[in-house]
């Protein structure tokens, strides 16, 4: 099948950087010494003006440094003993916790740094200072090798025949290119689809509005004037299971509310209005009462409520949608129907 | 005679060599030389703190249900009690408040994410701006990167997973963010939530529990496994010292010192994160209170990874577009996936980029310093300058709350910033470095200043110069690229610096071809701009100030 190996063509790939004269001569001057078979050959510490080689200096000093490294192991371990002892002997809810916490943390905490402390102590004082030189290897491989596994390959490769037989290439492609779909479509059920999800809340006419606090519905006087609530739709009042329906209740002084059409959707200067920012979703609860400006902790956009909600600052892009309200005939608040547009963050089929 | 120690030790090498002939390896492996230089610890910081993540991670799942099931919590931690919240939270706050030990596994897991992620970022700010990341390790900077994005995920995924408001506030914002883009968002984010926001099926907490505890720690693992096994098989980088050339490595055996340092590390990263475990409270969930839709803590901040997307977020102009029925929120489309998207693949090309635009085919093992390389350098400067300003730009409302600015004008000064603080960077890092590239020459070729001025003959004073020591001068000349074949013709004539010798092209004869040929030799250009304004060796130099007088 394959022809006799080819000459091989000239190289462009990978160029060997020569050792550098200089470099060349610095090494040999310090590190003249033979190596292992690996390459490896030992330095010693005075020709790196290591002064201080713990390998040289007197029994005594010696002695001593083992002690400093042997206090701080003991002192790992009795910080492990008092952690058992502390364990056992501390009432876990004092303090809420916090007495428990600082005892473990603090001996766990000595425990680890003793040990670490007296590791590093170890190398620096009882250690030789001595240095290793070892030779690197090139990375790339002699030229026959690289050859004869590109061969191998190309061999390997003309005998499976992907490259000469057209039936067996586009067969398998297309098997290829099938298969993974029964793995796609089997993620499938991992979520509902949308539908028009998105678009709706739970809010429907002559639902009441009962806040989140209490629980209650409100009735109109409930709110003071500059007064705020986030209120949910009476029977769907779980927040968690209606994350696009959560809503602020505003009442404005009269005359307030500088938009016509805000003033006729709400109901005698209280207004309605999604409270999940039209940015990225955050329920916005900094509200102003002075400016009337809502702002969204999140990302700080910021809304200026007497006029349609118009974002006056920040990222978000829409305003806030408004929700009709009236009062039904014993004075709660109830909606007039749902939103009229999506409520919360922006997504494809909004449109 | 030998000790019991000794021949229970040969014994038990000679059973291991028996199965696997691992001798030979095993003696160049205890020989094998590391070098020392703190920068190198970075690395190892965070392949610790993935470590201490591993063992912390372990103990919590013993206690963690990782479910939303809806529960009354009546533990120790009164002021909840009582309370409706999901199992995930409820479980959260047992193991802190009714395991002994249990918080402060939390808190040693959760400054061990921080120093994680934060330890992977400075090293590889530290791969950057010493050039650790050329031929040949490439490949492993590519791997370090993915490991940068997969920990920074890891670590989003760990704090979602308690329940508690601050939690589900971000990731309603991550629900926003996928459902930003375009065709396929709302599916996306209703198939990976299991319904819509926040996730009334109760598939959620359970699916991002086993990406945050199998499948993510498992390819991190398995990507840190490569990562290491890599740098073991290249061997270490090195600085320029005494002895050290591309062809060797000049340091510590592995076996002992390296081990007995090394362990020595891992204890006092460990200690460390005991330590703030202990003492320096973080993420606690008790006080934030349980999830729930209708409620935002102002002043919520995610952890420190997050905050550029927080920044980015928040700066961006608000545009949105409508068309044909359809709408793309550019406003957190572009922050939330454009440009972390963008930031990330620069990550990737970069080393690929810089050496074709140099090009530079040669092995590098030896690092360089940030001077060395102006053009490198900031870049790398202007790429951190965008960072940090996305990074304050996280917390503009806590900026300007803090020295009583304007938020909106803090906002605005931050959206001119973005856009001119990272040329401003760029322009000073330059200049600096190559002011102390100037420095250096001139310590390179006129000695160090020694104070003492003499007046000669002439009449004319002169400051006297003292040459640097000829070991000091080889390492410094080595540094600024005077002794290095790729760079030694930088400043000829054509503006081409031959890397030719060898590998059968002849660069920078003729003009280039072609767009993409002109492309290159512009940002050829670009790139090594000044880097050859004294064309000299010290041996070119005047010989009279060599010369010690």
């Amino acid at each position: 099948m394959s022809d006799a190996p080819k000459p091989r063509p000239a190289r462009k790939i990978g160029r060997r950087t020569p050792l550098t004269d200089k470099a060349a001569a610095a090494q040999e001057a310090m590190f003249s010494r033979p190596s292992d078979d690996a390459g490896t050959h030992p330095v010693p510490a005075e020709s790196l003006d290591i002064e201080h080689d713990p390998a040289q200096v007197d029994p005594r000093e010696d002695k001593f440094a083992e002690w400093q490294v042997g206090v701080l192991f003991i002192i790992a371990a009795l910080a492990a003993v008092g952690f058992v002892v502390a364990y056992v002997l501390i009432d876990p809810n004092a303090a809420l916790g916090r007495d428990m916490n600082y005892a473990l943390g603090g001996l766990f905490a000595t425990s680890l740094l003793a040990m670490g402390a007296g590791f590093v102590l170890w190398a620096k004082k009882i250690l030789p200072h001595d240095k290793m030189v070892q030779e690197r290897h090139d990375f790339f491989s002699p030229e026959e090798e690289e050859i004869a596994t590109e061969d191998t390959f190309l061999k390997g490769f003309q005998e499976m025949g992907l490259g000469s037989r057209r039936v067996l290439r586009r067969s398998l492609l297309a098997a290829g290119a099938l298969l993974p779909i029964p793995a796609v479509m089997l993620l499938r059920d991992l979520g509902p689809l949308p539908h028009t999800r998105l678009r709706h809340t739970a809010w429907r006419e002559g639902i009441k509005l009962v806040d989140v606090e209490s629980k209650l519905p409100i009735k109109i006087g409930d709110i003071e004037i500059g007064g705020i609530a986030t209120v949910m739709p009476e029977g769907h009042e779980e927040p968690d299971e209606n994350a696009l329906s959560p809503t602020i209740l505003i009442r404005f002084a009269p005359g307030e509310i500088r938009s016509k059409k805000e003033a006729s959707w709400g109901y005698q200067d209280h207004v309605a209005y999604s409270k999940i920012c039209s940015h990225a979703g955050c329920p916005i609860s900094l509200y102003e009462q002075q400016t009337h400006h809502l702002l969204c902790p999140c990302h700080q956009s910021t809304f200026d409520m007497a006029n349609d909600a118009n974002v006056i600052f920040g990222p978000a892009a829409r305003r806030l949608p408004q929700l009709q309200i009236t009062v039904d005939g014993d004075g709660y608040f109830v909606a007039k129907g749902d939103y009229s547009q999506p409520v919360g963050p922006s997504f494809w089929e909004r449109g | 005679m030998a000790s019991m120690g000794e021949t229970a030790a040969r014994q038990g090498l000679r059973y291991v060599d028996d199965r696997f002939g691992s001798a030979s390896f095993l003696r160049r492996s205890f020989n094998k030389v590391f070098p020392d230089h703190w920068s190198f610890l970075l690395g190892e910081i965070a392949l610790y703190s993935f470590v201490i993540l591993l063992l912390t991670g372990t103990y919590l799942t013993l206690f963690f249900h990782a479910s939303t099931e809806v529960v009354t919590y009546n533990g120790s931690y009164a002021p909840l009690r009582g309370v409706q919240m999901t199992d995930a939270y409820a479980s959260t706050l047992h193991m802190s408040f009714d395991v002994r030990g249990g918080l402060l596994m939390r808190q040693i897991h959760h400054w061990a994410a921080v120093l994680f992620v934060m330890s992977i970022a400075v090293h590889m700010m530290r791969v950057f701006f010493t050039g650790a990341f050329r031929k040949p390790r490439t490949i492993n900077w590519h791997i370090g990167v993915t490991l940068f994005i997969l920990a920074t995920l890891e670590g989003f995924a760990g704090y979602s997973l308690p329940d508690d408001l601050l939690s589900g506030t971000g990731l309603r914002i991550a629900y926003s963010v996928m459902e930003s883009i375009p065709v396929v968002g709302t599916y996306l984010a209703y198939f990976v939530f299991g319904s819509d926001f926040p996730s009334t099926s109760g598939d959620f907490i359970p699916r991002l529990f086993i990406i945050h505890v199998l499948l993510v720690p498992g390819i991190l693992l398995a990507l840190i496994s490569a990562h290491m096994m890599i740098i073991w098989h290249q061997k270490h980088t090195d600085f320029p010292g005494p002895g050290k050339t591309e062809h060797n490595v000049v340091g510590s055996p592995f076996f002992p010192t390296f081990v007995i340092k090394t362990n020595g590390f891992l204890f006092l990263v460990f200690g460390v994160c005991a330590f703030l475990g202990a003492f320096a409270q973080i993420n606690p969930v008790w006080l934030y209170g349980p999830y729930n839709a209708s409620q935002v803590s102002a002043g919520s901040q995610p952890d420190w990874y997050i905050f550029f997307l927080e920044g980015s977020l928040r700066l961006m102009p608000n545009l949105e577009s409508n068309f044909w029925g359809h709408t793309i929120s550019w406003n957190i489309f572009v922050p939330g996936v454009i440009l972390p998207g963008i930031m990330f693949n620069l990550l990737y090309v970069y080393p690929s980029l810089e050496a074709w635009i140099t090009k530079d085919k040669a092995y590098h093992n030896l690092l360089q310093r940030p001077r060395d390389v102006p053009t490198r350098t900031a870049l790398g400067v202007f790429g951190l300058t965008f960072y940090a300003i996305l990074y304050l730009g996280g917390q503009n409302d806590v900026l300007a709350n803090t020295f009583h600015w304007s938020l909106q004008s803090t906002t605005w000064v931050m959206r001119v910033l973005i856009i001119i603080g990272p040329f401003i960077a760029y322009y000073v890092t330059k200049r600096w470095a190559l002011g102390l590239r100037h420095k250096d020459e001139e310590r390179l070729h006129h000695g160090e200043e020694t104070g003492i001025i003499r007046r000669l003959p002439s009449g004319e004073y002169i400051e006297v110069h003292e040459p640097l020591p000829a070991q000091r001068q080889a390492i410094l000349a080595m540094q600024l690229g005077h002794d290095l074949p790729d760079h030694a013709e930088l400043p000829s004539g054509n503006g081409h610096h031959s890397n030719g010798q060898g590998n059968g092209q002849a660069p920078g004869i003729g003009r280039p071809v072609g767009a993409m040929a002109r492309a290159r030799e512009a940002l050829e250009g670009f790139f090594f701009e000044r880097h050859d304004s004294p064309k000299s060796g010290p041996g070119d130099d005047d010989p009279k100030t060599l010369t010690r007088p």
